[in-house]
């Protein structure tokens, strides 16, 4: 009897060992640990693969405009075959055998197929988790702490991490399609996207697990939004209390993580006051956040909208946009490279207080009250490559801030899914600018005859190249070939160049040329090709002819970050006189003047015997 | 010490922006020749050189207020020399304080007082137009 009762406080305290051991493990999602230094393949091998569970997903290697091209990302083991400038991928979503979202990251070098990482074991701070999930990037010379170039064409690619710079491309973009509400009327929820994740079957930490979900969530499915919710659920679809979301309330030691109007915004570029840190400027479109309104917090899920945050993107666009309806807007490379976002300058609709029925036209931001451009800008603009029309996608992107908490491996089977739900809109007006079918494509006006323009403007960066442009039918001499005019270039301290424009086809009547910018510390040489100038000074061009006359300006400043570019090429501070001496600050070498003054002065110890 | 306090509160009560000394660090040589060199060689040969010879020339002429006629020639001389390779105005520019060099210069029978203030204001220079 004893010897039974021994045998079942045994097996009982063995299943109890079991049971306790078993609700021990917690929900570590594979993935990278941030501070394993990146290890190179061949083929190369995603940084941070494992988590993201890709039974329902395809990723197809593509051009930058998402054609497919023939090269294979292996959803097995995350080797994908080398990829060059001007490769991108997308990675297709498949819920219930739908193809619902495509999720896209940066194009190669910046980022890497599949487009979802987990990093675990970062450090942060205000109370963020130290795990994350986001986007295969690689972080820029700027921003990579070691101060060299990351990027994946680079000797020492670095992968971002949780807590890299700010906008260091670190969300991953879902793109919900038209599958996402089909079948589905206004008013109503559509149809749901999954994002399924893998645990860490071997981990055996006892805490649930934090990650910050960096995502953003893009308007694709053709038609208005006004919300959306994100769901956490088992591998069955069920809820499970192992998994939870948080909004981060009460996280950072008792204070909030995110501020109630940051859980769902779009772009703070274009909707979001100057905060002197990370946004040096106004948004373009309102000082007032963007999106939508987050409530639900430590439960399954979460909802935003349809209250929004009150910014006046409804009263320009409406509820949420459709991407056949994003605006189109002129942009400016304002650091002439490509891999960085372009700043925008004006956009094609009408102003937030226009009447119902006002037709759309050009407008300037909120900074300058909706101001229509004038014909110098408009010249500037279809002269100067550096300003490209394009549409504002990010009028489309929601970016969303909240945590999961991932519990016990074992009751969650090693799997969980982030079930991503868009709303649909009750208003769905076209904008302004725009029928049912899509946006109507704008143009450049035809611009007056007369206006001189200098561009970038109103600041260029000591170094930029400046576009000089000039609208003048009379100078059209010859409709058969490319004629030419003058104008005259001055700063502010002095410097002053004749500058001949030529016409930018044989029969446009628009002339154009380029001139570059160097800082200088000594006075301007004039006639030198270039414009010497100094931080604010003002850069202006003159054209003057029989019957018109213009002037327009642009102010210099200088980026800290781009102090090399902004010196001269040859490393040494450009002109480097100052001061008032009389050697020849250009010329960067001692020439005859200083020899002889160098000779004159060599007389100082004689010059009383000289003088008697 | 004197250039750097005057810069510093120069700036405070009248600049808009704070001193950009990463530009400042890029080229030491150029701040070298500027700062230290090239004062030393100007004031030799003008200062040292010819205002001494025109002086000794002119010494039965009386001063011009503080300024003598040696101080003013050279001062003359030496904004001509400006214009060589400066616009008009930075070459008349330096007109007042080649006075100031040369009336030091007479008042302590030393170049050095001249070096010390054409340093002064090539670093001012500089440094002000850095800011």
């Amino acid at each position: 009897m004893i010897k039974n009762n021994q045998k079942r406080i045994l097996g009982l305290s063995l299943i109890t060992a079991l049971l306790l051991g078993s609700s021990a493990y917690a929900g570590k999602i594979i993935g990278a640990n941030a501070a394993d230094p990146y290890v190179s393949t061949t083929p190369p091998t995603q940084s941070g693969f494992g988590g993201w569970d890709l039974t329902d997903v395809v990723v197809n290697m593509t051009d930058v405009d998402y054609n497919v091209i023939s090269k294979i990302f292996n959803t097995g083991d995350g080797t994908y075959d080398a990829m060059v400038v001007g490769d991108s991928f997308e990675s297709q979503i498949m819920t219930n055998g739908e193809h619902r979202g495509n999720l896209h990251g940066k194009d190669w070098p910046v980022g890497e197929p599949a487009g979802i990482k987990i990093v675990n074991g970062d450090s942060l701070n205000n109370g963020k988790p130290d795990n994350c999930i986001m986007t295969t990037s690689y972080l820029s010379e700027t921003d990579n702490p070691a101060g060299v170039n990351g990027y994946l064409d680079s000797a020492t690619p670095a992968p971002t991490i949780c807590s890299s710079a700010f906008q260091s491309h670190k969300r991953f973009k879902i793109n919900m399609l038209n599958a996402m509400v089909a079948g589905k009327n206004p008013g109503e929820y559509g149809n749901p996207v999954d994002v399924v994740f893998n645990l860490d079957p071997t981990d055996t930490n006892t805490a649930n697990v934090r990650y910050q979900v960096l995502q953003k969530i893009n308007n694709y499915s053709g038609v208005r939004l006004d919300g959306y919710k994100v769901e956490v659920l088992d591998a069955s679809g069920a809820v499970n209390s192992a998994v939870t979301l948080s909004l981060g309330l009460g996280e950072n030691d008792g204070s909030d993580i995110w501020s109630w109007d940051s859980m769902a915004t779009f772009s703070h570029g274009l909707w979001g006051a100057a905060d002197g840190d990370h946004f040096p400027t106004d948004g373009f479109f309102d000082i007032v956040a963007a999106g939508l309104k987050v409530s639900g917090h430590n439960t399954s899920v979460i909802t935003g909208g349809p209250d929004t945050l009150g910014s006046n993107y409804t009263a320009l666009f409406g509820y949420w946009l459709p991407s056949k309806w994003q605006p189109t807007g002129i942009f400016w490379d304002d650091d002439n490279d490509p891999l960085t976002d372009a700043a925008l300058v004006a956009f094609w609709g009408t102003a937030p207080d226009a009447a119902v029925g006002t037709a759309p036209s050009w407008h300037k931001g909120m900074v300058d009250n909706w101001a229509i451009p004038t014909d110098s800008e408009f010249l500037a603009w279809s002269t100067d490559p550096l300003y490209n029309m394009g549409e504002i996608e990010d009028t489309l992107n929601l970016g969303l801030n909240y945590i999961v908490n991932v519990g016990s491996n074992v009751l969650l089977a090693n799997k969980f899914i982030i079930r991503i739900t868009p709303h649909i809109a009750l208003d769905q007006t076209p904008p302004s600018y725009a029928d049912e079918n899509g946006s109507i494509d704008p143009e450049l006006p035809d611009i007056t005859d007369g206006p001189v323009a200098i561009s970038p403007t109103p600041t260029f960066i000591i170094g930029d190249i400046l576009t000089l442009s000039v609208k003048d039918e009379d100078q059209n001499m010859d409709p058969a070939v490319k004629d030419t005019t003058t104008v005259t270039v001055t700063t502010d301290t002095g410097d002053k160049e004749t500058v001949t424009l030529t016409e930018t086809e044989v029969d446009s009547a628009i002339f154009n040329a380029t001139i570059i910018s160097e800082i200088t510390t000594a006075s301007p040489i004039q006639g030198d090709a270039k414009m010497n100038v100094i931080k604010d000074s003002v850069v202006t061009v003159s054209y003057v002819d029989n019957t018109h006359s213009d002037t327009a300006s642009t102010l210099a400043t200088i980026v800290t970050d781009d102090t090399d570019d902004a010196v001269d090429s040859s490393g040494d501070l450009a002109s480097s006189g100052g001061g008032g001496c009389t050697y020849n600050p250009n010329s960067k070498s001692f020439d005859m003047m200083f020899f002889f003054i160098a000779a004159l002065g060599l007389l100082f110890p004689f010059r009383r015997r000289f003088l008697k | 010490m004197a250039a750097p306090v005057f810069i510093l509160l120069y700036n405070s009560l009248f600049a808009h922006q704070p001193l950009d000394f990463s530009l400042i660090s890029i080229d030491i040589r150029a701040l070298f020749f500027l700062i230290l060199f090239y004062p030393v060689v100007e004031e030799l040969a003008f200062r040292g050189v010819i205002q001494e010879v025109i002086a000794r020339k002119t010494k039965q002429y009386s001063a011009f207020y503080y300024f003598s006629i040696a101080n003013i020639a050279t001062s003359v001389l030496f904004v001509a020399m400006h214009f060589v390779h400066h616009t008009p105005q930075w070459a008349l520019l330096v007109f007042v304080p080649s006075l100031i060099f040369g009336y030091f210069k007479e008042q302590y029978k030393s170049i050095l007082p001249s070096i010390f203030l054409h340093m002064f204001y090539n670093a001012c220079s500089v440094f002000l137009i850095i800011s």
